[in-house]
């Protein structure tokens, strides 16, 4: 099974991306069976990973998209621009709207650009980094950045019913770094994560939101599977996703996966594969990260119904 | 229906007094708020199942997609026209001044320097390199002049064009991509601004052009297709479409309904099936 599509004419949209967030588990991976699947991933890709330099390869979407659709990523290096700028900027932007009723993503965006080139020019931010590229750009190209940050944010504060989350994470784009192997990192990204309520000392359930450019494409279960098999990995988190949505909000498309022993392997079998893939002396892309912070649902309800 | 043309030409500011500036445009675009019609659920999945019912019948390659925005499908009944890039004219630089102009307004409520301040938006963006470079090349008589009509066109913007609510949720530039037949087909659009939250159940948002040239029949064919892409992205149509003219300060506005749209996915149709019978 791909996947559930969500029907595209269900109205609110927020409601129904939430529903499917929210929903309890259908079925929850036993722990032996993501202790199996992380150490038959770390093993398969140890030995992927021979003869890689010592540049850390970063696999992300694109790389799964590209087994299959043949593209090059060309391995340029990284350029700020409004599209690379927009998420990082978006972020931030929503996390302050969802945590002050009242803010716009407009002037959300438009405040945190403020921030970010002020903090630069107060000697805050190294060179390379967004603040800098901001605090270089001409009011008109801002501008632009802004606009397309503010879609952005508009887009994921208006994507879900946030007063119905609980402790919901806004934004997550972390390198997880696999054990044992040094030189592959995966990208973890989402938009939201949902836990369930429980025991906050144990490892809980949680649901991932992701949303995406464009349309969903053919790899579309395995990019999704990729943000779920990240988590796994990753020794930091405390939850263990058992469904993660994808959303796409210029095509309308959503997509809800669960996640099982069988989406976990087939995504660690093509993760090792693009690691095999990769050139030996690949060098690496980098990208703003930004780390989750929660924002607790008491802070984060807004009623958009006033906003038309 | 409503078709109607308002705002004449109005060259100096509004006087200073309760009128805000651009109320009246503003009244164009939003309209009465309790009037918005009630969405059909039904209304999104009957179009997309009839375009893909009609595109089904075509020769259509999976693996080859068309992508088919406005200007291909408005071109699809007349002779075709050399499909490379599209050369930069006085026209079209002035109309992609202007659509940066008109966007950094509405995102900062401010224009700087009209020349400067859009030069650097295209030049930010490397697909506009060619528009930079035409405009860079003028003769300086030329470049005179395409200053002048910059300059003129932003002084009707910030005399006529309104100060929207952030609540409104104004978007710029929104991209829309929407996938038919299993990926055979993509319709595809950039809508200059959309304004209004998502449909809760009432038609709430509105797609609005932006035109620095003179008024012209396809304009709201153009709209059309945005308002039929928008119902098929958001399940929800728009409650209206408009055209601000950033020469005249005038604004075009049509409020959508079953009829327009079922209009618009028969033009579609018919200009696909010309499209994929000349390939």
């Amino acid at each position: 099974m791909v996947g559930t599509s969500l029907s595209p004419v269900v109205l609110p949209k927020a409601a129904a991306l939430t529903d499917a967030l929210v929903a309890p588990p259908s079925a929850m991976l036993a722990d032996e069976v993501v202790l199996g699947v992380r150490k038959a991933f770390v093993d398969a890709l140890r030995a992927a990973a021979e003869g890689l330099g010592a540049d850390r390869l970063m696999i992300d979407a694109f790389r799964i998209r590209a087994l299959t659709e043949e593209t090059s990523r060309g391995e340029q290096p990284f350029r700020w621009s409004p599209q690379a700028a927009r998420r990082s900027i978006g972020i931030e932007a929503a996390r302050a709207c969802l945590a002050r009723a009242g803010l716009t993503p407009l002037a959300a965006a438009n405040d945190e650009v403020d921030r970010l080139v002020l903090s630069h020019e107060q000697g805050g931010s190294a060179a390379g980094t967004l603040g800098e590229w901001l605090a270089q750009l001409h009011v008109g190209a801002r501008a632009v950045v802004i606009a397309e940050a503010a879609g952005w944010t508009s887009q994921l504060v208006s994507a879900l019913e946030w007063e119905r989350l609980v402790e919901p994470v806004v934004g997550a784009n972390r390198r997880v770094v696999v054990p044992d192997v040094p030189n592959v990192a995966l990208r973890m990204r989402f938009e939201a994560a949902h836990r369930s309520s429980g025991d906050a000392a144990k490892k809980r359930p949680a649901a991932l939101f992701l949303m995406l450019p464009g349309r969903p494409a053919s790899t579309v279960r395995l990019e999704l599977g990729l943000a779920a098999l990240a988590v796994v990995v990753d020794a930091r988190t405390r939850a263990t996703p058992h469904r993660v949505i994808g959303w796409w909000p210029q095509s309308g498309r959503a997509l809800v996966v669960p996640v099982d022993e069988v989406l976990l392997r087939e995504t660690a079998g093509r993760v090792v594969a693009a690691v095999q893939r990769a050139p030996r002396s690949g060098a690496p892309t980098s990208a703003p990260m930004e780390h989750q912070r929660p924002v607790h649902p008491q802070v984060a309800s807004r009623d958009l119904r006033a906003a038309s | 229906m409503t078709n109607r043309l308002v705002e004449e030409v109005r060259p100096d500011p509004l006087p200073p007094g309760p009128t805000a500036p651009g109320r009246d445009v503003l009244q164009a675009l939003r309209g009465d708020p309790a009037r918005r019609p009630l969405v059909d659920p039904a209304l999104a999945g009957g179009l997309r199942e009839w375009l893909e019912d009609g595109l089904s019948e075509l020769r259509l390659e999976p693996s080859h997609p068309l992508i088919l925005d406005k200007k291909t499908l408005r071109e699809a009944h007349s002779v075709p026209r050399n499909q490379g890039a599209q050369e930069v004219t006085h026209a079209i630089a002035v109309g992609l001044i202007m659509d940066a102009l008109f966007r950094q307004l509405v995102t900062i409520g401010r224009i700087h320097d009209p020349m400067e301040d859009g030069l650097e938006a295209l030049r930010i963006d490397p697909r506009r390199a060619d528009a930079v470079t035409f405009i860079e090349s003028l003769a300086p008589r030329d470049r005179t002049d395409f200053e002048d009509e910059v300059e003129t066109q932003v002084a009707i913007i910030l005399s006529r064009w309104p100060r929207l609510s952030p609540g409104w949720l104004p978007r710029t530039q929104e991209r829309i991509a929407i996938p038919l037949v299993g990926g055979a087909i993509v319709l595809v659009g950039i809508v200059d601004l959309l304004i209004g939250a998502p449909s809760r159940g009432r038609a709430s948002v509105e797609v609005i052009d932006v035109k620095s040239g003179r008024p012209r029949l396809d304009d709201r064919e153009d709209l059309r297709y945005y308002a039929l892409l928008e119902t098929l992205r958001s399940g929800a149509p728009p409650f209206r479409v408009a055209t601000f003219y950033t020469r005249t300060g005038q604004v075009d506005f049509e409020d959508i309904d079953d009829e327009v749209l079922t209009c618009t996915v028969r033009s579609v149709l018919s200009a696909v099936e010309q499209l994929v019978g000349r390939t």
